[in-house]
């Protein structure tokens, strides 16, 4: 278009490019699957040294008002994606209400309103973590789910002191990466969670 | 050759026609020799070769017969026979006995030949004894014994006979090829002696022809032609004069003397042609005829001039008296002077009258002279103004040719941009329906976006969900420890398949959303596009209209332009017509005035020569 004029030939040829690139369907170039292989390699091999380092804990990291937080993996019966809830009347706001998963009727729990934590940020909350130990069994809410991954317990430091109340008693730790690890057995073990009303 | 050429001519042939005979001599003298050599070789071929072969021939022929009839006398028993068997035998001895004779006196010559021959001879000596001896013993019926001699004694003897008979035969033979050999040289070297002196001859007569011709026959044909022109006129003739001392000498030494007094003569009548009278001429003997005639004739030539010189003073007066009424000369002269006299009077008067005539000639020729002037001076100005209007007339028909030309290339022009604008017409409904296509293409692209959102939309749903399984597996492996590692693997790849789905749908609703924008603007420009195309359809009809109407006009202009052409073309070519009588007209006034002029001269030449006339004619005397 510099000198006023179209050029068509080009034009064709770009759009013919992309017909065909269209047609062929996406294929990695060998260097490509080269370059892929290689990193999967690099990274599968750096975490058997994580391995090999002794105390770790395997835990389930999620995402919640843009805060990243871990639960240990043994307690969590599954993940599961939020599609009809159904609310209940006559609970405290952290209730959000009851999901069906697989036939089985459980609470789902909306651990930022249950910390009290201020309303901050948007929440997609379409992700369910259904944590269990032998009596208790129910689903908090999370925005996404990072993945599982391994935090030493060497690497994990103390609770912030700035943190106060009823969070402070659910926390375990925070690892150097800023993600905070809930304490599962006490989630499940805590009475307030339980709600018993006659009304 | 001097001397030879300078003998007489009779002893010249008489010395070349020796020489020839003397060779014929010589060739005759060579010839008999010759043949009287053969004759006698021939006779000794035939008397000392042939003879005694021939002879010897004999002699074995009758030794063998002989032998022969002994032999038959041995085998008969019949008497008779045997006796008229012996005088066979009888008989032959005889002939053989001949034969001895002739070849004895033949072989005298050859001693060797004759030992031999005698040596036959003894050996027929003994033959014949031992063969009387056979013919007593079978007389007296002792056959047997004869026939045992014959085989013994009498046929070694025999054998010995023929071998020396036949090696003298072969030897004759030998010595008659021998001669016949010599023989043949002979007459050999008598033919190339013949063709020697026969070619000899023949040159040396050539050579005396050659000679004798150019000695005698080239002069005498030299003085032949030189005769030959001297009898047509021409004295010009030269002989060349060689020092030579015979017949021909003489005859071109005369011929030279005749030619030279010829020559004379030939110059004195030259010179009074050319009227040189004044001429001397000396005869050379009293019975030179030629000589005296011409005394004569100057004399009366010198006579008449002096009376022509009186005459041409204007003498009128003098008296001529001729020789006799043959003398043409003498009478012409009488009669011209009384032929004069009158003349001269007739001219006088003549002249008087054209005098008079000349003077009013002159008159009148001056003033037409006048006339004639003015007249083409009026005719060069005409030309003049002509030659201009015709310039004129020539710029202006090539204006209108241009204009012309001009006009038909416009209306080429208009026709062709007419066409274009047909064209262009159809161009631009062309670029409608395309970009009208564009438009429908363009929202096609953007129903299939807004397909390809939705698909997106199921893909991130899907990519979500698979993360969730991802999660569970990692989880169930955890529980599972040691036995589920392998597992946690796989479903850490899943989980990065799912991220990475993720991420490629979100760039995939970044593209679809910059194609969208780039559609509607496309969509938008289509619009504009067809519109602006529209006007341009509108727009480019009325230019096809206006351009119609403009080529019309153009052609009626060319037409106007082309006839004004033609126009002015004709106009031209009259106005050259015009010129050209003009410049005809005023060449033939130029003419004129130099005729006149030239008649106004003549008239006073005229004038002046009467004036002339009556001087001369006054100053003849007439009595």
């Amino acid at each position: 278009m510099s000198d006023g004029r179209l050029d068509w030939e080009e034009i064709q040829r770009r759009v013919e490019a992309a017909g065909r690139a269209i047609a062929c369907g996406y294929a990695p170039g060998p260097e490509e699957v080269r370059r892929t292989l290689k990193k999967r390699a690099a990274m599968l091999a750096c975490e058997k040294e994580e391995e090999a380092t002794a105390d770790s804990l395997e835990v389930v990291e999620f995402l919640l008002a843009r805060e990243r937080y871990g639960i240990e993996s043994h307690f969590i019966r599954e993940v599961y994606p939020l599609k009809d809830y159904t609310p209940l009347p006559g609970v405290p706001p952290f209730v959000l209400g009851l999901v069906n998963v697989r036939g089985r009727i459980l609470s789902v729990v909306d651990i930022k309103k249950f910390f009290d934590m201020p309303d901050q940020g948007i929440s997609d909350l379409n992700t369910i973590i259904l944590i269990k130990d032998g009596t208790m069994e129910f689903g908090i809410l999370a925005d996404a789910i990072a993945g599982v991954r391994k935090v030493a317990v060497s690497d994990m430091g103390p609770p912030l002191p700035t943190l106060t109340g009823i969070r402070r008693e659910f926390l375990k730790g925070v690892t150097g990466e800023r993600m905070v690890i809930l304490d599962a057995a006490r989630l499940l073990a805590d009475k307030n969670i339980v709600i018993h009303h006659e009304v | 050759m001097k001397w030879f050429v300078n003998l007489a001519t009779r002893i010249k042939l008489f010395l070349s026609f020796g020489v020839m005979l003397l060779l014929l001599l010589v060739v005759i003298t060579t010839a008999s020799t010759g043949l009287t050599d053969f004759r006698q070789s021939q006779e000794e071929l035939f008397r000392n070769d042939f003879l005694p072969a021939i002879e010897l021939l004999q002699l074995r022929s009758n030794q063998n017969r002989v032998r022969a009839q002994i032999l038959q006398m041995i085998m008969t028993k019949d008497r008779a026979k045997q006796q008229a068997l012996e005088r066979d035998i009888r008989e032959r001895t005889k002939d053989i006995d001949d034969g001895f004779k002739i070849v004895s006196a033949s072989l005298q010559n050859h001693p060797k030949e004759l030992k031999q021959f005698e040596e036959i001879v003894s050996l027929v000596a003994d033959y014949r004894k031992t063969r009387d001896q056979q013919i007593s013993l079978i007389y007296t019926d002792k056959a047997g014994d004869a026939e045992s001699l014959d085989a013994t004694v009498q046929s070694e003897r025999f054998n010995r006979i023929r071998e020396i008979a036949e090696k003298l035969g072969d030897t004759a033979v030998a010595q008659a090829k021998m001669r016949i050999t010599h023989a043949d040289a002979r007459a050999k070297f008598l033919f190339q002696t013949f063709v020697g002196i026969s070619f000899l001859a023949f040159i040396l007569g050539v050579g005396a022809a050659l000679f004798l011709s150019a000695v005698i026959a080239k002069p005498l044909k030299k003085v032949t032609m030189a005769a030959g022109r001297i009898a047509s006129g021409d004295l010009g003739v030269a002989i060349s004069e060689d020092d030579r001392k015979d017949e021909m000498g003489a005859l071109m030494k005369a011929f030279t003397e005749m030619v030279r007094y010829l020559q004379d003569m030939a110059a004195v009548s030259r010179q009074v042609a050319g009227g040189n009278l004044a001429v001397t001429i000396q005869p050379v003997s009293d019975k030179d005829v030629l000589g005296n005639a011409f005394v004569e004739m100057t004399g009366y030539l010198n006579e008449m001039a002096a009376v022509s010189k009186q005459v041409s003073e204007g003498d009128l007066t003098v008296r001529v008296t001729p020789a006799s009424d043959r003398d043409l000369l003498g009478n012409a002269f009488v009669n011209m002077l009384a032929s004069l006299r009158r003349i001269n009077q007739e001219v006088c008067d003549g002249v008087n009258v054209l005098a008079s005539s000349a003077s009013e000639i002159l008159a009148s020729t001056t003033q037409i002279a006048a006339g004639m002037s003015e007249t083409a001076t009026s005719v060069t100005e005409t030309t003049a103004t002509v030659e201009e209007i015709k310039q004129t007339a020539l710029l202006s028909s090539k204006k209108s040719r241009s204009v012309s030309e001009n006009a038909q290339k416009a209306a080429l022009v208009a026709v062709r941009g007419n066409a274009t604008v047909s064209e262009m017409v159809g161009g631009v409904g062309r670029i409608k329906g395309l970009m009208e296509t564009v438009a429908e293409s363009l929202v096609l692209l953007t129903e299939q976006t807004q397909a390809i959102g939705e698909i997106i939309a199921v893909v991130t749903d899907l990519a979500q969900q698979s993360n969730l399984l991802a999660v569970n597996a990692a989880i169930e492996a955890a529980k599972a420890g040691d036995h589920g590692k392998g597992f946690t693997v796989v479903a850490q790849e899943i989980k990065s398949l799912a991220d990475q789905s993720r991420q490629a749908t979100e760039q995939v609703r970044t593209i679809l959303g910059d194609i969208q924008k780039a559609t509607g603007r496309s969509v938008l420009a289509a619009e504009q596009v067809s519109r602006a195309v529209e006007d341009g359809v509108q727009q480019t009809t009325e230019s096809g209209d206006s351009i119609r109407e403009l080529a019309e006009s153009i052609g009626e202009a060319a037409q106007a332009a082309e006839q004004i052409a033609v126009s002015s073309q004709q106009q031209l070519t009259g106005m050259e017509q015009v010129a050209m009588a003009m410049e005809n007209i005023k060449q033939a006034t130029l003419q004129n005035v130099l005729g006149t002029r030239q008649a106004e001269q003549a008239a006073h030449t005229l004038n002046e020569l009467g004036q002339k006339l009556k001087e001369i004619v006054s100053r003849f005397k007439v009595a």
